[in-house]
């Protein structure tokens, strides 16, 4: 071996040898997982992308912000619950298929049932669980079954028993002398549907009939027949949109009389136009919903953003809330410093209210909350739904809306902001607000 | 020739620090890359303070206050030499840093930006920042009317 040749492959192999190694461990960047439970099809399926696409807009925002625990992206595992609301096996199914892919939290489900069969599994392993838009009652009392320490469920819309009594103020404002109750026979329905009878009776209006149904019969043209035998002059439905179109399209087949009906925050969104069908049917119903999309600073932040990041179309109804669930579950991780269960937990509670005055941080943009945390300052978030301040029970509160459905191209008077359901849908007037501290409880 | 061979081995031993980095960017949709006419990709050491918590604190001051101090950065190029796949730097000093991509339009309105905080290792994997529409996005877009249908034909003819 030549001189030459030895400097040669020396210099070769320090050039190989010499490149510089890792020196953090090997999961620093390992992604974060979060369950995403929606529904794709079945009675909600109108609507269930929807509210995934705003999962994906939180996921989206913190990730470009460096993702979460110094540098971990956000990886969202969505599922599809079929809006199977009747098979408890099926929602714990879901469950585990999300903890075995290692989910460290779950937003959803939409529909009270399939939250609560899910939450049967998840509390117990300790994973905290968001829901959008589950609002039975059923859900308060499984909190409360449980000491503090064992609540994991927490949710970003109000429980049904404050909207029960908006059922009796809409009833009353809208002089119906006999009310029909027909609602889903599931958690979120029954219990609903029970509410709002007492509402009713305490305000000594008469409940001409209650009548419970399932979703995702072909027919409901005996439930139809039975209600009109009862000759009420107002329906209060509690239904999923594919349900309640389904009786509104069999009530006219059934040449049923002409009656005020009041819906409910289930059916306020444009898959219900899009299930009755022909929208002259349902000219004038009347509802009540939470308001979760009062165009408030970061409600409107949300909605720029939700056009500008993804199919350039507006956010439906509710899928304010579930951003939120999304973005209070990330920013509790971040808070919590972990994606340990029960510190996550503590860390929603955290986030969610004021913790320190003065100084305390208000944020309503997910890049300056984790900036906020990271610099170890307390935060309270402000939602695109609302202050989504939750309670011991993981529940929040909001103002409440009387809406009013109107055809496209309707010059009916409305009194309150016109929520466009789209397409040529119509549109859900505001006729009237509550103050959630003006609500009886 | 012994004083070249040791100084070969000097400059390579210099250089055992550094290594070369791919960069790809991801855009939320396609809506966002028409819109922007130029992009800077910047790298910054990560602060003590911050750690590899720093992206947010980069983009709320690039935001406020403008660039800083990277230790390395792309001149501010048309933003198609950032589609398939981005930029290569050929010499990042090991250890973490923060990737920081912003995205402008033509009246020089930053419409996106992204971070992402990664090491420089050997064999370390690409660096993929993705971007999010700021807080001027909708302000900056309102009104505005784009005559390029996608990508392809952005880069290919220099439509709006």
């Amino acid at each position: 071996m030549t001189r030459r040749t030895f400097v040669a492959i020396a210099a070769a192999g320090l050039a190989c040898a010499c490149g510089p190694e890792r020196t953090l461990p090997p999961d620093a960047f390992a992604p974060i997982r979060i369950g995403v439970v929606v529904s794709r099809t079945g009675g909600l399926g109108g609507a269930g992308p929807g509210w995934e696409d705003a999962s994906r807009l939180a996921a989206l925002e913190v990730n470009a912000a460096g993702g979460l625990l110094g540098g971990r992206p956000v990886e969202l595992v969505s599922v599809d619950d079929e809006t199977n609301t009747g098979d408890p096996d099926f929602h714990a199914s879901l469950a585990n298929g999300l903890m075995n892919q290692g989910v460290v939290g779950v937003v959803g489900a939409a529909a009270s049932s399939i939250s609560l069969g899910l939450a049967a599994v998840l509390t117990p392993m300790r994973i905290p669980q968001l829901s959008c838009c589950s609002t039975s009652d059923r859900i308060t009392a499984f909190n409360e079954a449980l000491e503090p320490d064992a609540r994991y469920f927490f949710r970003t819309i109000p429980p049904d028993s404050l909207q029960s009594e908006v059922v009796a103020v809409a009833a009353g404002a809208l002089g119906c002398m006999n009310v029909a109750i027909l609602h889903l026979d599931d958690d979120y329905g029954q219990p609903f549907g029970e509410a709002i009878e007492a509402a009713l009776r305490t305000d000594m209006i008469p409940v001409a009939i209650r009548a419970p149904f399932r979703e995702g019969l072909p027919s409901y043209s005996s439930l139809v027949s039975m209600v009109i035998a009862a000759s009420p002059d107002c329906v209060s439905l509690v239904a999923f949109p594919g349900s309640a179109g389904a009786i509104f399209r069999d009530w006219n087949s059934a040449g049923g009389p002409a009656v005020t009906w009041i819906g409910t925050d289930g059916i306020r969104e444009p898959a219900f136009v899009d299930e009755v069908g022909d929208a002259s049917i349902i000219r004038n119903v009347f509802g009540t919903s939470p308001i979760t999309d009062a165009p408030t600073p970061e409600y409107n932040a949300y909605s720029e953003r939700f056009r500008a990041s993804l199919s350039g179309a507006a956010p439906i109804p509710f899928s304010s809330n579930q951003y939120d669930a999304t973005a209070l579950l990330m920013l509790a991780i971040e808070r919590a410093g972990t994606t340990d269960g029960p510190a996550v937990r503590d860390a929603l509670h955290e986030v969610s209210n004021r913790m320190s005055e003065p100084g305390f941080e208000r944020a309503g943009a997910l890049t300056s909350a984790l900036n906020q945390l990271h610099r170890g300052r307390d935060i309270d978030y402000q939602g695109a739904s609302g202050n989504c301040d939750f309670d011991a029970l993981g529940n929040v509160v909001t103002p409440y809306e009387i809406w009013r459905y109107d055809r496209p191209g309707s010059t009916d008077d409305c009194p309150g902001p016109r929520s466009d359901a789209g397409g040529g849908r119509g549109s859900f007037c505001r006729f009237r607000t509550i103050a959630a501290e003006d609500i009886r409880r | 020739m012994r004083g070249t061979a040791l100084g070969a081995m000097l400059l390579l031993a210099g250089g055992c620090g550094l290594t070369p980095v791919e960069v790809e960017l991801v855009f939320p949709r396609e809506e966002n890359f028409l819109y922007s006419e130029f992009g800077q990709l910047l790298v910054y050491d990560v602060s003590p303070e911050e750690r590899l918590g720093d992206c947010s604190t980069r983009l709320i001051e690039v935001e406020s206050t403008g660039v800083g101090s990277p230790i390395l950065s792309t001149q501010r190029r048309p933003i198609c030499e950032f589609r398939d796949g981005g930029i290569r730097f050929p010499d990042i000093p090991a250890g973490p840093h923060a990737y920081v991509m912003l995205a402008y339009d033509d009246a020089d309105s930053l419409l996106l930006s992204g971070c992402t905080i990664a090491e420089a290792y050997e064999g370390a994997p690409d660096v993929t920042v993705r971007l999010f529409p700021t807080a001027g996005y909708a302000r900056a877009t309102q009104g505005r009317t784009l005559t390029c249908g996608n990508v392809t034909q952005k880069c290919a003819t220099g439509c709006r």
